[in-house]
């Protein structure tokens, strides 16, 4: 037997574990191989001085943490409704309102079953209101060249009047 | 041990002291023999019990209670150990309750007495599934089929680590002992 293959029986043989045959055979090795029957030796001392280790009592502080431990607990747990006061604040109501409502409108938007053709009708409106914007931007660009028609027409409009205005005594 | 836990859940404080007074001892030694500091066992101790806290709810009564808690324990004295990694080479080598624990009487317990310190020393050098086998084993007393069940492994893999593990011990042993 190796010594490699024996060192895996070493433990089961200091335990009684081993089948009578094996057991000679780890004692016929043992009586051969000095580095094997030392290395027994110190699984045996290793054994006693593990078992020989102190436990140890534990210190009264550690033992009342423990025991306030569920009490820890329920104060983490405890509802922290002072929290809520910014929202129960009259200066803050028209704020949330104010969210709400763009909260509602983005609802529809995104939760509503015919959000696609919300979605359509809205390109639509907006595509409306830029064609309106256009067509007003437009107008106001081709006011320069219609002012002198206007000027003229407004003119002759007063000299009328002022014409009909300087007839009219003579007639009375 | 299922009325305690039931009792613990319902929010008896008589029930969480019994559970404390039956498991922080165990529980503390396994914590101070795996890292080797007394003060951060405490702090392990007071992490595992918190855990133990928040998941007494998820406690299968058809399970061995004491195994369920060591489990606990076991996973958390590793997750621990593998956040900071780093920091564990070095055992309390001169800690007071260690030296105040292992004074030798007699003179003929001189050279036991520093052996023991080398071993505790030599426990932080194993790795740390091996290291609580041994101690589970060797220095707590359970079972092989006790120690299985709290680590979830077979019994076989139980028996290879420790037969690993002391003998590493061993070659540690007389490492120091062969050292002028």
């Amino acid at each position: 037997m190796k010594c490699a293959r024996l060192q895996k029986l070493l433990l089961p043989y200091l335990e009684n574990e081993l089948s009578p045959k094996k057991k000679k055979l780890v004692e016929a090795h043992l009586r051969t191989c000095r580095n094997c029957s030392r290395e027994l030796e110190s699984l045996k001392k290793v054994s006693l001085l593990l078992a020989s280790l102190p436990e140890f009592e534990i210190r009264p502080a550690l033992q009342a943490r423990l025991y306030s431990l569920p009490a820890q607990f329920e104060i983490e747990r405890r509802p922290r409704w002072h929290l809520l006061d910014f929202f129960l604040k009259p200066s803050a109501q028209p704020i949330i309102a104010t969210v709400c409502i763009f909260l509602i409108f983005i609802s529809f938007f995104f939760y509503h079953p015919d959000g696609r053709y919300l979605s359509q009708s809205f390109k639509e409106k907006v595509s409306l209101f830029f064609g309106r914007i256009e067509k007003t931007v437009s107008r106001v660009e081709g006011l320069p060249g219609y002012m002198p028609l206007v000027r003229k027409n407004i003119i002759d409009s007063l000299k009328h009047i002022v014409q009909t205005r300087a007839e009219m005594p003579e007639k009375i | 041990m299922e009325k305690v836990v039931k009792e613990c859940l319902e929010g008896k404080e008589e029930a969480w002291r019994l559970l404390v007074d039956t498991f922080s001892r165990r529980i503390f030694n396994m914590a101070y023999q795996f890292c080797g500091r007394y003060e951060e066992a405490e702090d392990l101790t007071q992490e595992i019990f918190m855990k133990i806290y928040t998941s007494l709810s998820k406690y299968d009564v058809k399970k061995d209670f004491t195994a369920w808690v060591m489990t606990l324990a076991k996973n958390h004295l590793i997750d621990a150990y593998r956040k900071t990694r780093r920091e564990k080479s070095l055992r309390d080598e001169l800690d007071e309750h260690l030296q105040a624990a292992l004074t030798p009487g007699p003179e003929a317990e001189l050279v036991a007495a520093q052996e023991r310190q080398s071993l505790w020393q030599g426990l932080g050098q194993l790795s740390p599934e091996i290291r609580l086998a041994i101690i589970l084993k060797e220095i707590q007393g359970k079972s092989y089929e006790e120690v299985a069940t709290i680590m979830n492994i077979p019994v076989g893999t139980v028996k290879s680590r420790i037969n690993r593990g002391k003998i590493q011990l061993a070659r540690l042993l007389n490492q120091e002992v062969n050292q002028p």
